[in-house]
């Protein structure tokens, strides 16, 4: 539950308004009850309420529980209308393709699969379009084959040429990512106009190897000398410190590169937002960790030795993944939540109202389904996913969308009449 | 005339416009708000049908109108028609039910036959020494950062594992990337592993915790199958393969489900790698009779791993990288041919070892002319010779076995147990007492051993007729080559330890060298231990004497001491350890060995049921020699302890209690006479109890006066069970 106490006067009728009513009956509650204090804070202060915003103000309004929008600001609805069953067809019969063609049709599959998932998804009305073209995926996934391989094989067998694979490869992963971002940016449409991604080769370099840090840390550890082993437990240690910091600059890297309409986009959550989060999820799973760990040797030195077999060993597990799947679902949520309350795109700001427990709980449940039902059940739960971040992520147009410009070699056929390029790429996977 | 109603976007704004298309024969005409404008229907194109969403109709000048999904959209021309007929599929129930029976189909014929079919053969195509590199690294990693230490072992014991290890590779198509390592590992225990490129790693712990020799040759033979069946470069294929397939077939589930893939993956992969230890298990089977050996060593060395480390878990064998144990046991004997109440074949010390069966690959065939059939009647013959001579020594059996050895001579004059048959009559006859015989004997059955020896079919068993006769000529460097030889040939039998033992007595006794004498008690204690089995309490009373024999020469205990200490601490669940220990500390039989013993004594009983005789012995060295030092206090507490087992013993040391009561304060010993008498009385002995009270009562009368009564009840109460017990058989009468 989000603490409405920090939000301003106007945040909260922007929730009072467009939260549903009928879901998230406490949320309401909880905004209406803010509300009401702070109207009798204002009251009690003899401040005239009306000289704030007389209209929001006046009683009658209240309670009609119905008020006008202002005009410049409104919300755009984001909704998902996937639907299990014809997901379960598209996705069975691409995937029985993908089987029979060793892989090959893999990149028609996700073609179909995107476009089946950026149709069904509308804001405002209007689905968003997926244009992507099979052959530049299928480009990048024998690109990526080939390099997966060569890892592996060198890896697994030629042991002494690895580090100059690993150093190819580090070299080549600020590319790989701009590469994909950039893919499925541009093969992304809405009303008639594609998303860009600009972001360059050195930027991305700079922004993964987290200050240098990457490097410093590959390079220390991978020369044996005295220090060795120390300099990798400190790295390790400075690393984790610097990790939200790290994500915080990753995140912030595509959404400032990523534009629609001329616009790019803003980010300003700080690292130690980001960090606030890892820390709270890693204390719960240190907690849970501690209590079970208790709780497993209680039970453990009481069991008779019978059951310790690897039953119990199993048994010991459930929780296990269940704390794991928590803290996952924690860092998700907020870290998503997060993200998009800080994003700006133009005119458009964006609410996420994730919550953690029940992201934990769908990612229970979609376990349990799908082993249950052998991976059947797999489409019912992207499905279900999908449509849980949808309806939780609120965009608010705050301005005129009429601030996005586009041009006429930004529209969908130009986009697609580009294709062809031998360096479009899909090399995200 | 059509007319459809939907949305219009020019590209320049991401606004959405209300606009309608109407259609006309050739012509359409878009109306909106602020546009108006006509296009040939021709140059339309529409987006593909993606479920219930809307569509979106691209108009030639880049602009778009978005509509519901309608009939007569499809007449339209089409964005791409690739993908027809996937469209067409992913429409029908039917073929989604029958997608789903041909990916299982596909994915099961695959993950059973297909990839593992197509793994071997790939690997096959892989020549080993691409795997070598990866196994260097992996050593040299393990080794760098201290997950195994050099080896333990001493040099002999490492020598005998080797020339097992040759004897199983000679001749295999790995031959030259096979490589033994041997490793100190306590983070493995008793382990063995093969590395990629054929280099097996064994560690000490599981030297120690074989029995015999046989063990680890089954062990070794297990690893080369590994090595030989190329067992990691399918297990990467495959494992590899299966990653990829589970990847691709969960990967919309992935991050939306948490690593719901990582279980299938990792129960496909475990199958694998159990079909593999099976696979591993008939390789070793065939190669180990190939080479002569039993599987059923394979079976008991499971056997004790199941008797230490528990079964193998029945209900989550789908999980385990390892099949189940006790099937493992199972097949082991079922390839033995035996069943496994009479697996554990004691080797007779009186009987030489029993010839190795026929190897059947470097069985070229003998040179001589003699037919097959004739060799079979000369060796059976022979057999039923030395069957005699192990019978007994008397004079007609010597005769009636030379008989018979040199009738299979006539018959095949290359029968190699025949002559060593006739030596060992001669021999025989020259018998003093064990191990000794007269030196002309010897003499004169030595020519007859040499052609054995020569010959080409020679067995364990002329060996070892050999060195026990060179032992007797005092060569005895040539006994301990033969002997050398003898435990190259068969890893399992305890002889060779013996031969050499007594070999370097001989030469210490010449030349009275430290070496020698260290050498001969260490293989005196190799052949006890050899000999010794768990499930056989008596042990070899031989290897015994012969220990004892080494070490008295000298007294030398203390190496032997330090080993079955050692002994102890690596197999604590071993009577045998125990009773080694307990025995080498008796021998020794120094004061300071006694609270050890006392200690070893009590563990022992506590763990593996000893009787309590040695501890006796304990309490009975500890009061005499407290007693030698006029430490008479210790002296009677010691002495207490060995009376409280047993009453009677008060008479054994009566002597010496007599002079301890004379020096310490009476009532202790007063104490321990009340006990005596007690005991006794408790144990329903009334005659022995009286007779006490009275000597005890001629130095302190008042002491014992409340046992007089105690003893003449005990006394009426036996008479009237006798009575009654009378009554009783007179009624029955």
């Amino acid at each position: 539950m989000q603490d409405y106490a920090n939000y301003s006067l106007n945040e909260l009728y922007d929730v009072y308004h467009h939260v549903n009513r009928e879901k998230y009956p406490d949320m309401f509650e909880a905004v209406t009850d803010e509300i009401e204090k702070r109207k009798k804070d204002a009251r009690l202060m003899n401040i005239a309420a009306a000289t704030i915003n007389p209209e929001l103000y006046s009683e009658s309004a209240w309670d009609k529980g119905d008020q006008k929008i202002p005009e410049q600001k409104m919300v755009l609805e984001l909704k998902f209308h996937g639907e299990a069953r014809e997901y379960f067809r598209i996705w069975i019969v691409n995937l029985c393709l993908t089987i029979i063609t060793l892989g090959i049709f893999s990149a028609w599959a996700k073609v179909r699969k995107k476009r089946y998932f950026y149709s069904h998804t509308t804001l405002d009305g209007t689905p968003f379009q997926y244009l992507g073209r099979p052959i530049p995926i299928l480009k990048g996934r024998v690109i990526a084959t080939i390099v997966f391989s060569i890892y592996y094989i060198s890896s697994h067998f030629f042991s002494s040429v690895l580090p100059y694979v690993l150093a190819a490869g580090a070299l080549m992963a600020p590319w790989m990512i701009v590469r994909s971002v950039a893919f499925n940016a541009r093969y992304c449409a809405y009303r008639n106009m594609v998303f860009h991604f600009d972001g360059k080769y050195m930027d991305a370099l700079k922004t993964i190897y987290a200050w240098g840090l990457i490097p410093i840390i590959i390079i220390g550890t991978m020369f044996e000398w005295w220090g060795q082993q120390l300099f990798f437990f400190a790295s390790v240690a400075v690393f984790s410190l610097a990790f939200p910091w790290w994500i915080r600059r990753l995140k912030r890297f595509i959404f400032i590169h990523t534009s629609y309409g001329g616009k790019n986009g803003g980010f300003s959550a700080t690292g130690g937002q980001f960090f606030m989060v890892y820390l709270k999820a890693s204390l719960a799973a240190g907690l849970f960790a501690l209590v079970f760990g208790l709780f497993s040797t209680i039970i453990g030195s009481t069991l008779p030795l019978a059951y310790k077999s690897g039953f119990s060993i199993f048994l010991f597990m459930i929780p296990v993944y269940i704390g794991y799947v928590v803290a996952y679902a924690y860092v998700q949520a907020h870290s998503s939540n997060l993200v998009w309350n800080h994003a700006r795109l133009g005119p458009l700001r964006f609410q996420s109202t994730l919550l953690a427990r029940q992201m934990a709980l769908l990612y229970i449940t979609n376990a349990l389904a799908i082993i249950a039902s052998l991976g059947l059940l797999i489409p019912w739960a992207v499905m279900r996913t999908l449509k849980y971040r949808a309806d939780h992520l609120q965009v608010i147009q705050e301005g005129n969308l009429s601030m996005f410009q586009g041009s006429e070699s930004g529209n969908v056929q130009a986009a697609a009449a580009e294709i062809g390029d031998f360096f479009d790429v899909d090399l995200s996977l | 005339m059509n007319t459809i109603e939907g949305h219009y976007f020019d590209g320049l704004q991401p606004v959405a416009q209300p606009a309608s298309l109407v259609f006309a024969e050739h012509e359409v005409r878009l109306n909106a708000e602020t546009i108006s404008e006509s296009y040939p229907v021709s140059q339309l194109k529409v987006s593909p049908r993606v479920g219930q969403a809307d569509r979106f109709i691209y108009l030639p000048d880049g602009k778009q109108f978005q509509c519901a999904d309608q009939e007569f959209l499809e007449s339209l021309a089409g964005e791409s028609r690739s993908e027809g007929p996937v469209a067409w599929l992913e429409g029908r129930w039917g073929v989604a039910l029958a997608g789903v029976v041909i990916i299982a189909a596909v994915l099961l014929i695959g993950y059973f036959y297909g990839l593992p079919a197509a793994a071997e053969q790939v690997a096959s195509r892989i020549p080993v020494q691409t795997e070598q590199e990866l196994g260097r690294q992996v050593l040299r990693w393990m080794d760098k950062n201290d997950w195994v230490k050099p080896t333990g072992l001493d040099a002999d014991r490492q020598k005998s594992i080797r020339a097992g290890f040759e004897v199983l590779c000679t001749g295999l198509p790995t031959k030259n990337f096979l490589k033994l390592e041997l490793r100190n590992a306590t983070f493995f225990g008793p382990n063995a592993f093969a590395l990629p490129g054929g280099t097996i790693v064994l560690t000490d712990d599981l030297v120690n915790f074989a029995d015999s020799p046989e063990e680890i040759v089954a062990v070794l033979a297990h690893e080369i199958g590994h090595v030989e069946l190329r067992h990691t470069l399918r297990i990467i294929l495959q494992n590899s393969i299966v990653g990829v397939a589970t990847t691709a077939i969960t990967s919309d589930a992935a991050s939306l489900s948490v690593a719901i893939a990582s279980f299938p993956m990792l129960v496909a992969q475990t199958k694998y790698s159990r079909e593999f230890e099976t696979e591993a298990d008939e390789y070793a089977f065939r190669l180990l009779k190939q080479k002569g050996y039993s599987p059923a060593a394979f079976a008991s060395l499971m056997e004790k791993f199941v008797k230490k480390y528990g079964k193998g878990d029945n209900m989550y064998s789908f999980i385990s990288t390892h099949p189940i144990t006790t099937e493992r046991i199972k097949r082991a004997y079922a390839s033995a041919g035996v069943s496994a109440r009479d697996a554990s074949q004691k080797i007779d010390m009186q009987k030489p070892a029993p010839p190795a069966p026929p190897s059947t690959e470097d069985s070229s065939g003998p040179t001589s002319t003699s037919s097959v059939k004739d060799m079979r009647n000369a060796q059976a013959l022979s057999e039923e010779g030395w069957r005699l001579l192990t019978e007994s020594r008397s004079k007609e059996n010597l005769n009636r076995a030379e008989r018979l050895f040199e009738k299979a001579n006539t018959i095949d004059i290359h029968n190699a147990d025949a002559y060593a048959g006739r030596g060992r009559v001669i021999q025989s006859r020259g018998y003093i007492s064990t191990f000794r015989y007269r030196k002309e004997a010897c003499q004169a059955a030595m020519p007859y051993f040499e052609k054995a020896a020569s010959s080409n079919q020679t067995s364990n068993r002329v060996l070892y007729v050999k060195a026990e006769a060179h032992l007797c000529l005092e060569e005895y460097n040539s006994a301990i080559r033969d002997a050398n030889i003898l435990a190259e040939r068969d890893f399992s039998s305890c002889l060779p330890h013996l031969l050499k033992s007594r070999a370097h007595r001989g030469i210490f006794m010449q030349k009275k060298n430290r070496s020698d004498e260290e050498l001969a008690i260490m293989e005196a204690a190799d052949h006890l231990e050899c000999t010794q089995n768990e499930n056989d309490r008596n042990g070899d009373p031989i290897a015994t004497t012969n220990l004892f024999d080494a070490i008295h020469l000298t007294k030398n205990y203390d190496s032997t001491v330090t080993r079955f200490k050692k002994n102890l601490q690596l197999k604590p669940d071993s009577e045998w350890s125990y009773r080694n220990y307990i025995w080498i500390l008796k021998q020794r039989n120094s004061y300071g060995d006694l609270d050890e013993l006392e200690r070893t004594i009590k563990k022992g009983i506590a763990v593996r049921k000893l009787d309590t005789s040695d501890l006796m012995w304990v309490y009975h060295q500890r009061g005499k020699r407290l007693l030698a030092k006029k430490d008479y206090r210790r002296a009677l507490s010691a002495y207490g302890k060995f009376i409280d087992i047993h009453p009677n013993y008060y008479n054994a040391v009566k002597n010496d209690m007599n002079q301890i009561c004379s020096q310490v304060d009476v009532r202790r010993c007063i104490k321990i006479q009340q006990g005596v008498i007690r005991a006794y009385l408790e144990r329903g002995d009334c005659d022995s109890a009286s007779q006490n009270v009275t000597t005890f009562s001629s130095t302190h009368p008042r002491s014992f006066d409340s046992f007089k009564d105690a003893v003449t009840r005990c006394q009426s109460n036996k008479k009237e069970v006798d009575k009654s017990s009378l009554k009783i058989g007179e009624v029955r009468k």
